[in-house]
């Protein structure tokens, strides 16, 4: 069993376990003992093996307290996972892995990343058999966290999967080279999801911006940490020093060409880089900055029984990844030791440093002088403080840059003469053409639409192609929820619109765009008396199904095996179908979110949040009156509706607004 | 997938592909390798393009370029396009804008672009029918939006026998921010905005329009009058809010009647667009007496530039028209859908093209009295005791006449009728003539009266209550087919 132990990780510098959060193995009743972290002999249990609900009650209870990134909670968690092997039987694991399974699904996403921590720290510590267990499942979890997750956590998310291409302790992919290859897909596009085995960047696929920040992030960690252990190392100075310019670069934008050849360059990095295992029991080190490229030292020190001494408490490899969220200057400490020799990892790497920076440098992305002006700075500095500092100079350049990109343009404008004269403008001036062709070089493939080149650029290609996808997600929502009839012609805008409703971005017009029909909520008047006279008017039939639309954009992914099971929607009693979803390859249940194990339709569920709807669904099954909201009278026309479903479409109707962004008593009006 | 009806076409640089589409005929066009735009909308590689309707277009390279299509009806390749003439204009244009922009940020002034003037362009087309007017006002609208510097350019349509991005029988003003594309005559100039999502703008735009209710401007000369200095007032308004709105400039695209009018006032409309929107460009599309003509009236304030004619202009008969205005009104309650040629996979309406959008009007029985309804100046069918006693003829072309549904021969029946926006709600700042002034915030069609219960069937675009509103009646009539 207890084949990997990690010699080199202490927990001693941490603090004590908080005893509510201690994980109470046999006598859940009895006072809480010490905490167990570097403690020797707190997890020394007693043979009998224990009942696996309880295990499974006690490891799920533990998880639940899993609210934030705690290194302490996650490494015993791990430790317990590993702990828990030495009795015999796959039941234990199976109990992990579904504990952390539901778990994950089940949180809310600010929760999701310190609970993957756990899975990544079980799976590469303790590898057999939980990397297996893990792998079942793994993709799906990742990929539904993904898409929930804020920008920040994603990039958090996107490092860790880097980490696992080589987390294996034979330097494999933690959970197999499909299960890598479908993450990688899934999560950067394209097919470049490559094993660690094969690190060749195929020409044809694109790389991402994203994947290759990730990686970047991680190399550059790496070696911040070499240099840090060899302060005379001037290689490895240079080397994160082009780094982080190589991390500018990339934010602003390069070519797809050249990202894969940056990608290519940084995969062979890594590979050179990943440590041989050390041969002597080094010191533990004050904090574990590691990201799992280090493969934990095998067998070398597997006579010594689990959690008996600190020395042999599992480290997890990537502890790194977890600490840096909380404490997120630490690599700035002075480290001591290390487990990696860096005087076998700095020249070989050197060698690739320096033809990837020579490339750039011959491909005209980077200045030759840049690197050395911003060594002192960066190096100085932890990876923390750098990210604001590169956040804001990245800003001031950007800014700079576009206004330097006026003035560029305004003088490649200005440059020719032409005269507004019948004869001189059929002259031939074929150099202004690119103006409108190769000086805007990145181009929407969907819509030919043209960006200029560089971060500002990129950065709009990716806003267009979100939009593009929004859009075109909307476009297929509304067509398979059959509203294929629900649009309409908007009403011309009024002319004090017209006039003051001129919008300084995209973003602005789209609103406007929209409120087109939002104009009509003026220029009819008052809602309600509008609604009655249109019940007397009779023909003007609202079209329920679009206001469907938005609700359908949450789903749920079926449970494998639950794809027939029926299920009912708790508050409004409605039967939930499962169907098939074929951009994710998944049985979902659509327009519903998963509350506390239970499928609720997503509005009946905000509904039987807010107290205001609890109270007006009271004043209507009381009978009472519609009040003002236009949309509840529309909805009683003609029909009558049970209370809630009136009230789910009141409620898709607050979905709407929020996601265009109208304040909702205009859009109120318009729903009418 | 019947490979005999695709055909491939190579294209050198500076060249241009001509097809025109005979009724119930649709066309693909795919670029297959280079670069190639159509009147100035530049297309993507791998993408297919739809058209249909009789659409007669170009499809033009800068750089060469290599075509794929299906199903083409008249078509050939010429090398002789006006393409460099427009380019040339766009960079002057393009000069101006630099300058006013520039001038509006207060920063100085560089040596480069010397006797570039520092106001943007506001520029006025003016040609003969079948000259090329709508697409030169096309090509360097798209020019502009696609320069990368977030122009948006105001786009003008004092033509009322060219539905442009609405209804035939408008005059409307609309910023312009995507370029605009070409699929059908339905919607030559884009498509204002509809409740399906959109990725590009030109699918969904905002205009502000007018009611003219006529196609040629003769018909009520003063009417248009009033009506263009409207537009143009509330143009200025708005850049007055908008700087890059007004640093992008103005293209006013014009009837065929402005450059042929005869009499004493002939060139009164011209001078009313000239000075509404303080152009001042003049493009004379082919017409070299009429450049003269144009320089000598007004070539104090404006600078009056001859352009060439080009050869893929197709001449258009009366009937086209009409097809065209009936297509427009479909379009409008209706939406346009291109029916792919055989062969080609439909396109699935990706981001609501314009090629694809299916929309949904409403119809609405209404009493008689729900709506107001106005005919301006009068008409043959208004009735003469609303003529108000010994008023002269100047005064009755800008009078509102109440129209009653009740009486038989109205007129209103298939008529297309334009909802206007409300009146100001504070009483005392109306007056008589207020819905001349009144922006448009619809159209309706009568489908049918009932005479006997005093209700009409209107066709609406959309949701919204019509009652108290008011209507104007103009000579369009339209049918649900």
């Amino acid at each position: 069993m207890a084949l990997y132990h990690h010699p080199q990780a202490n927990f001693s510098g941490h603090p004590p376990m908080p005893p509510q959060g201690y994980y109470q193995f046999h006598a859940p009743s009895q006072p809480p003992p010490p905490p167990p972290m570097g403690f020797p002999g707190a997890y020394a249990y007693p043979p009998p093996p224990p009942d696996p609900s309880v295990f499974r009650r006690d490891y799920a209870a533990r998880l639940s307290e899993l609210t934030m990134n705690s290194r302490p909670i996650i490494q015993s968690l791990s430790m317990i996972a590993q702990d828990i092997l030495r009795h015999p039987g796959p039941v234990f694991a199976d109990i992990v892995a579904q504990c952390l399974k539901a778990h994950i699904s089940r949180v809310p996403p600010w929760h999701k990343l310190p609970a993957f921590y756990v899975l990544d720290a079980i799976s590469k510590n303790v590898y057999i058999p939980y990397a297996s267990k893990f792998a079942d499942f793994v993709v799906p979890l990742f990929l539904d966290a993904y898409r929930q997750v804020d920008q920040q956590t994603k990039a958090k998310m996107e490092e860790m999967l880097v980490t696992w291409r080589t987390g294996s302790p034979s330097g494999k992919e933690v959970f197999g080279v499909t299960s890598q290859m479908m993450l990688e897909k899934s999560i950067w596009g394209g097919g470049n999801g490559l094993p660690s085995s094969s690190r060749k960047v195929q020409q044809t696929s694109p790389v991402t911006k994203s994947q290759v920040l990730a990686e970047l992030e991680v190399t550059l960690a790496q070696k911040e940490r070499f240099a840090m252990l060899n302060p005379s190392d001037s290689v490895v100075k240079n080397q994160v020093a082009v780094l982080y310019q190589l991390r500018r670069l990339v934010e602003q934008g390069v070519s797809p060409e050249e990202l894969a050849q940056i990608l290519q360059q940084l995969r062979s990095m890594h590979q050179e880089a990943a440590p041989p295992p050390p041969v002597v029991s080094p010191p533990p080190p004050p904090q574990a900055q590691f990201y799992g490229y280090q493969q934990p030292p095998q067998a070398a020190f597997a006579p010594h029984p689990p959690f008996n001494q600190p020395s042999s408490l599992p480290r997890p490899p990537s502890a790194a990844v977890y600490g840096q969220a909380s404490i997120p200057s630490s690599s700035s400490t002075p480290v001591l030791s290390n487990a990696v020799p860096s005087s076998t990892a700095g020249p070989s790497v050197s060698g690739n440093i320096s033809d990837l920076f020579k490339n750039l440098v011959k491909a005209g992305l980077v200045s030759a002088t840049a690197s050395g002006s911003n060594t002192p700075v960066h190096f100085s500095s932890g990876p923390h403080e750098n990210t604001t500092e590169e956040k804001v100079l990245n800003e001031k350049t950007s800014e700079r840059d576009a206004l330097e990109a006026k003035r560029r343009y305004a003088k490649k404008i200005l440059g020719p003469k032409i005269k507004l004269t019948a004869g001189d403008i059929v002259k031939q001036r074929p150099q202004l053409i690119e103006t409108l062709y190769s000086d805007l070089p990145v181009q929407c493939k969907q819509c030919a639409k043209r960006f200029p080149d560089g971060a500002s650029g990129k950065k709009a290609l990716q806003d267009h192609l979100d939009e593009h996808f929004r859009i075109n997600k909307r476009l297929k929502d509304s067509k398979e929820s059959g509203t294929g009839r629900g649009h309409w012609r908007g009403w011309f805008i009024s002319i004090d619109d017209f006039i003051n409703d001129v919008g300084n971005d995209e973003r602005d017009r789209k609103g406007k765009g929209k409120a087109t029909s939002l104009t009509n909520s003026h220029v009819s008047g008052d809602a309600s008396e509008d609604s009655r006279k249109r019940k007397r008017d009779g023909d003007f039939d609202a079209n329920d199904a679009e206001d469907e639309k938005s609700e359908r954009a949450s789903y749920v992914v079926v449970p494998a095996g639950e794809e027939t099971k029926s299920i009912r929607c708790p508050v409004c009693k409605e039967a939930i179908r499962s169907e098939f979803w074929e951009e994710e390859e998944e049985w979902v249940w659509r327009g519903v979110v998963k509350v506390k194990e239970k499928i609720f339709h997503t509005m009946c569920h905000r509904e039987m949040l807010g107290s205001a709807a609890v109270a007006a669904r009271l004043r209507l099954e009381a009978g009472g009156s519609h009040g003002s909201r236009a949309g509840t009278p529309e909805a009683l026309k003609g029909r009558t509706p049970t209370p809630e479903r009136v009230l789910k479409r009141k409620a898709e109707q607050e979905e709407d607004e929020k996601r265009d962004g109208t304040p909702p008593s205009k859009k109120i009006a318009v729903a009418s | 997938m019947d490979a005999g009806l695709v055909k491939e076409w190579q294209l050198d640089p500076e060249s241009e592909y001509r097809f025109e589409l005979d009724p119930g005929e649709s066309l693909a066009i795919k670029l297959i390798s280079g670069k190639a735009e159509i009147f100035g909308a530049e297309i993507g590689e791998g993408v297919t393009y739809l058209f249909d309707s009789e659409c007669r277009a170009a499809v033009f390279t800068w750089h060469g370029c290599e075509l794929e299509m299906r199903k083409p009806s008249t078509e050939y390749v010429s090398d002789e396009t006006t393409m460099a003439v427009y380019m040339n204009l766009h960079h002057a244009f393009e000069q101006m804008r630099v300058k006013a922009l520039s001038a509006s940020r207060n920063s100085p002034t560089r040596d480069d672009g010397d006797g570039v003037p520092s106001e943007p362009p506001r520029v006025l087309i003016m040609g003969p029918d079948n000259a090329g007017k709508t697409t030169a006002c096309k090509i360097l609208t798209n020019y502009v939006v696609r320069a990368g510097q977030g122009w948006r350019p105001m786009c003008v349509n004092v033509d009322p026998g060219e539905g442009a991005w609405t209804v035939p029988g408008t005059i409307s003003a609309c910023s312009v921010d995507a370029p605009l594309p070409t699929s059908s005559p339905a919607s030559p100039l884009g498509s204002t905005s509809t409740s399906a999502p959109t990725i590009s703008s030109s699918s969904a735009l905002v205009p502000a329009v007018y009611w003219f209710g006529h196609s040629e401007p003769r018909q009520n000369i003063l009417l248009m009058e009033r009506l263009i200095r409207n537009l143009g007032d509330n143009v200025n308004s708005r850049h007055y809010n908008d700087p890059i709105g007004r640093c992008s400039g103005i293209i006013v695209d014009t009837p065929s009647s402005f450059a042929t009018s005869t009499g004493e006032k002939k060139y009164a409309l011209v001078k009313a667009c000239i000075e509404a929107f303080q152009i001042n460009v003049v493009l004379v599309v082919g017409h070299e007496k009429l450049a003269v003509e144009m320089q000598r009236t007004f070539g104090q304030t404006v600078n009056v530039v001859k352009v060439p004619k080009s050869g893929g202009v197709v001449d258009l008969d009366l009937a086209y028209r009409d097809r065209v205005h009936k297509l427009q009104v479909h379009n409008y309650m209706y939406g346009h859908h291109i029916a792919p040629p055989p062969g080609v996979p439909s396109t699935s309406g990706e981001d609501g093209e314009v090629t694809d959008m299916h929309l949904a009007p409403l119809s609405a029985s209404i009493n008689f009295d729900d709506l107001t309804i106005y005919r301006i100046g009068g008409g043959v069918m208004a009735p003469s005791s609303a003529l108000p006693v010994g008023a002269a003829r100047t005064i009755s072309e800008l009078q509102p006449v109440p129209v009653d549904p009740s009486q038989k021969g109205s007129g209103l029946l298939n008529a297309v009728l334009a909802l206007l926006s409300p009146p100001a709600s504070d009483e005392n700042e109306r007056y008589d003539e207020e819905v001349l002034d009144l922006t448009v915030s619809g159209f309706l069609v009568v489908n049918a009266l009932d005479f006997h219960n005093k209700k009409m069937t209107v066709l609406a675009p959309g949701q919204g209550s019509l009652v108290g509103r008011t209507c104007l009646v103009g000579s369009f009539e339209w049918q649900d087919q």
